[in-house]
């Protein structure tokens, strides 16, 4: 109880002191706050008139305005006065000072300077002074050529330079003019232009750059977006500006029908590429051989490829090194030309002649094509041989040759052997009825040392002969499927080199060549496959033959035959 | 016969071919106006003489603004409008007023403008010299002056002919600059010396952009403008 009590008295006596001494800083505060005021009051500072600035909007005039201050004397107006002076070169006297010519009327501390008595390029000297001129407020120098700030520009409009494809972007030209003021005509003030744009709802202007002339093109502005433009001037070579002409409001509502063109624009381009790919596609094989051409093999005329493959260097080798006499075809470089010019320029004058003339076994004609045709050579491209088109001047290009060896005078007789589309041997046709303007050289007059035979034109006589040698041809073929006569193969073969150029080697052997190939549904591979054995066959065969040959007809008897085969 | 009538021909017209030959070397494209070029139109030779002057005009504000801002501190800023301050060629009468200038003949006008030019020719010469000792002078106001300088020279040229063309005087003979208006004396203070060319080339700025201003009143009288006084 009685430290209760204790505590409670405490308690009492501590909020006591607590009120006592809140009531007592309150009082102190509420004493020191007034002192304050009273002393604030007081110690104000006394802003004192001063000149606000001196401007010219025009060179010609300008006014000065200042500021009267919180002086507590100054009530009236003409509490403070104005004073001026020039340090003109042409006044020897000393500066007097003069007052303000003009104090305006229309706005307050403002002393205007008329034409009369603005001077440039002279230092003015102006001083704010109290009434009695005892005190002296301000003053300030200047040249009046140096305090210009023109008018704002007047007349701001906007016309529209062009907008863009889709509408959403415009350009617009802004011209102005410049203010009445500044005599810009005569060139007394030279003025610069700046223009500021922004998006009404946005705080920042765009500044373009300083520009003499009275427009400027502002580029890029939104369609469906206000915006706001205003213009201000300042004179060449001065910094400070004058003041900003009145904001005008551009606006330019995009158009709903361009935007679709966007669209039609990928659906266009879109469509293009799917036809493109489906023209790809359609001419996919075309398009590869166009891109891709097949690679030629290895050809040399007169060799068969197969020797040219990998692995038989040994017999290519020996053919290349036999003696040129024997392989003149590998040898002659001008032979190509000369066939191929021939051929074409007589195909329409014979082969109407020559059709109605070949009453030959079609069998055999059939078997040529279809040689000719089955026989294509692994070349590609029309350059070389075997060509589809050329199947039907087979018959006739060796007809030309026929003819034209016998034009050109060169060794005679060196015809083809006759093959399937020799008319006179096949078909056992007279050869009267042949063309008169050719002979055909049929008949194997002689054989030559150097594995040249040589052909004499047939006679009606020799007609038989000639069939039979045919027969015996056809005969020594079935044979000897791989190893044919080499007199046959090689007249074939060097026929076929100098004779039908069109018909390359390849394509002759296949027509008049051994048997085999006919009957065989072997590749001309294997045709020229047994050429190139004959001809490796030919140095031994040839001396035989040469020795052996006696023509007294004009043609090989079969034990002549005999005697050449090896 | 013939032959020495050619002969002859020829001696009495050599002075002929000799001023055409002059005549001949002058082109409108000349960047350098020569005394002798007569065979420049009075238009274009007045525009060429216009945008020297303006050229050169722009040229004094830079040089006269980087000068300021490298070699004169803040508080000496305003003492070239001191009342101490006066340009040296306070001494050429030249109007001060719109209305005066209005006023001015164009003789009046053209000599103003080549009292003008022969006086600065000196004393932009002097300013070279003494830009060069200062230390940190940038290479760029060093360049400025010559070539103001440099252009003052055949902007001489020019106005001589074009007081030729437009007024019919002869060539003058009397040279404005010898009336040694520009005098100096070295001064070993810097602070004296950076102010006084300080005062230098605002003067300068100021006489060039009279001299525009007198060129551009002349080119608006001569192109039948009623808007010009």
């Amino acid at each position: 109880m009685g430290t209760r009590g204790c505590a409670t008295r405490l308690v009492f006596h501590f909020s006591a002191i607590n009120i006592m001494a809140a009531v007592f800083f309150l009082c102190l505060h509420c004493v020191t706050a007034s002192v304050l005021e009273s002393a604030s009051r007081k110690e104000t500072p006394v802003k004192y008139p001063h000149l606000t600035g001196c401007v010219s909007t025009n060179m010609e005039t300008f006014h000065c305005r200042w500021d009267v201050g919180t002086l507590q004397n100054i009530s009236k107006p003409q509490d403070v006065r104005l004073f001026y002076v020039t340090n003109s070169p042409l006044q020897a006297s000393p500066k007097e000072w003069s007052e303000c010519p003009h104090y305006s009327t229309e706005s307050l501390n403002e002393c205007f300077f008329s034409e009369n008595h603005t001077s440039v390029w002279i230092d003015y000297s102006v001083q704010l002074r109290s009434r009695d001129q005892s005190v002296l407020y301000d003053q300030e120098h200047f040249n009046v050529q140096d305090i210009v700030q023109p008018d704002p520009p007047l007349g701001v409009n906007w016309t529209m330079l062009n907008v863009s494809l889709t509408g959403n972007f415009y350009d617009i030209m802004l011209s102005w003019k410049p203010p009445p003021s500044a005599d810009v005509e005569m060139g007394w003030m030279t003025l610069e232009y700046e223009v500021q744009h922004r998006k009404v709802d946005s705080e920042h202007w765009d500044t373009a750059e300083l520009v003499k002339s009275t427009h400027c093109s502002l580029y890029g502005l939104q369609s469906d977006v206000h915006y706001e433009v205003r213009v201000r001037c300042k004179k060449h070579g001065e910094k400070k500006f004058g003041g900003f002409s009145d904001s005008i409001f551009v606006h330019v509502s995009s158009q709903a029908s361009r935007f679709p063109l966007l669209a039609l624009l990928i659906i266009g381009t879109l469509c293009l590429v799917a036809i493109l790919m489906l023209a790809v596609i359609s001419q996919q094989e075309k398009l590869l051989v166009i891109l891709l051409p097949p690679v030629p093999g290895p050809k040399i005329r007169g060799i068969d490829p197969e020797l040219l493959k990998k692995g038989k260097l040994k017999e290519l080798t020996s053919i290349l090194g036999s003696p040129p006499d024997l392989r003149p075809e590998l040898y002659t470089n001008d032979a190509w030309v000369e066939f191929i010019d021939l051929d074409f320029e007589e195909q329409s004058d014979r082969l109407t002649n020559l059709e109605s003339d070949f009453l030959m076994d079609r069998s055999l004609f059939s078997n040529c094509s279809h040689l000719s045709m089955g026989f294509r050579d692994d070349d590609s491209g029309r350059a070389s041989c075997c060509d589809p088109d050329l199947v039907s001047n087979a018959e006739t290009s060796h007809l030309h040759s026929l003819g034209t060896n016998q034009i050109r005078n060169k060794e005679p007789a060196i015809a083809s052997r006759p093959g399937c589309p020799s008319p006179n041997a096949t078909a056992g046709e007279p050869p009267s009825e042949v063309p008169s303007r050719e002979a055909l050289y049929t008949q194997v007059s002689e054989i030559k040392p150097s594995g040249k035979v040589l052909l004499s034109p047939e006679d009606e006589m020799q007609n038989n002969a000639l069939t039979d040698a045919k027969e015996i041809q056809t005969a020594g073929k079935k044979e000897d499927k791989n190893n044919p006569e080499p007199h046959v193969s090689y007249t074939s073969e060097l026929n076929a080199g100098k004779m039908s150029p069109s018909l390359p080697a390849c394509n002759f052997n296949d027509l008049c060549s051994t048997g085999e190939d006919s009957s065989s549904t072997s590749e001309d591979v294997e045709g020229q496959k047994s050429l190139v054995r004959t001809s490796n066959s030919i140095p031994s065969s040839q001396q035989t033959a040469s020795k052996a040959i006696t023509t007294p007809d004009g043609y090989l008897t079969p034990d002549l035959l005999g005697s050449i085969t090896p | 016969m013939t032959g020495l009538r050619e002969a002859l021909w020829a001696v009495l017209l050599w002075p002929c071919l000799l001023s055409t030959s002059f005549l001949l070397e002058c082109t409108d494209q000349d960047q350098v106006i020569h005394p002798y070029c007569l065979s420049i139109s009075q238009d274009k030779l007045l525009d060429r003489v216009m945008q020297h002057v303006e050229l050169i005009f722009r040229v004094s504000e830079e040089s006269c603004s980087l000068f300021e801002d490298i070699f004169v501190p803040f508080p000496l800023r305003l003492q070239r409008n001191q009342e101490a301050y006066a340009c040296f060629t306070k001494a050429i009468p030249i109007p001060n007023s719109i209305g005066e200038v209005q006023q001015m003949s164009d003789k009046w006008l053209l000599h103003s403008v080549l009292m003008l030019v022969q006086s600065w020719i000196e004393p932009l010469v002097y300013l070279q010299t003494t830009l060069d000792h200062y230390d940190g002078a940038p290479e760029m106001l060093l360049n400025k002056t010559k070539w103001m300088s440099d252009k003052l020279i055949s902007l001489e040229h020019g106005v001589v002919v074009l007081i030729k063309k437009m007024l019919n005087e002869g060539l003058l003979t009397t040279s404005y600059s010898d009336q040694g208006l520009f005098r100096y004396d070295m001064q070993t203070d810097m602070v004296e010396s950076v102010m006084r060319d300080y005062i230098l080339l605002s003067c300068f700025k100021k006489d060039s952009h009279k001299m525009a201003i007198f060129l551009k009143l002349l080119k608006c009288r001569h192109t039948d403008n009623s808007n010009c006084a």
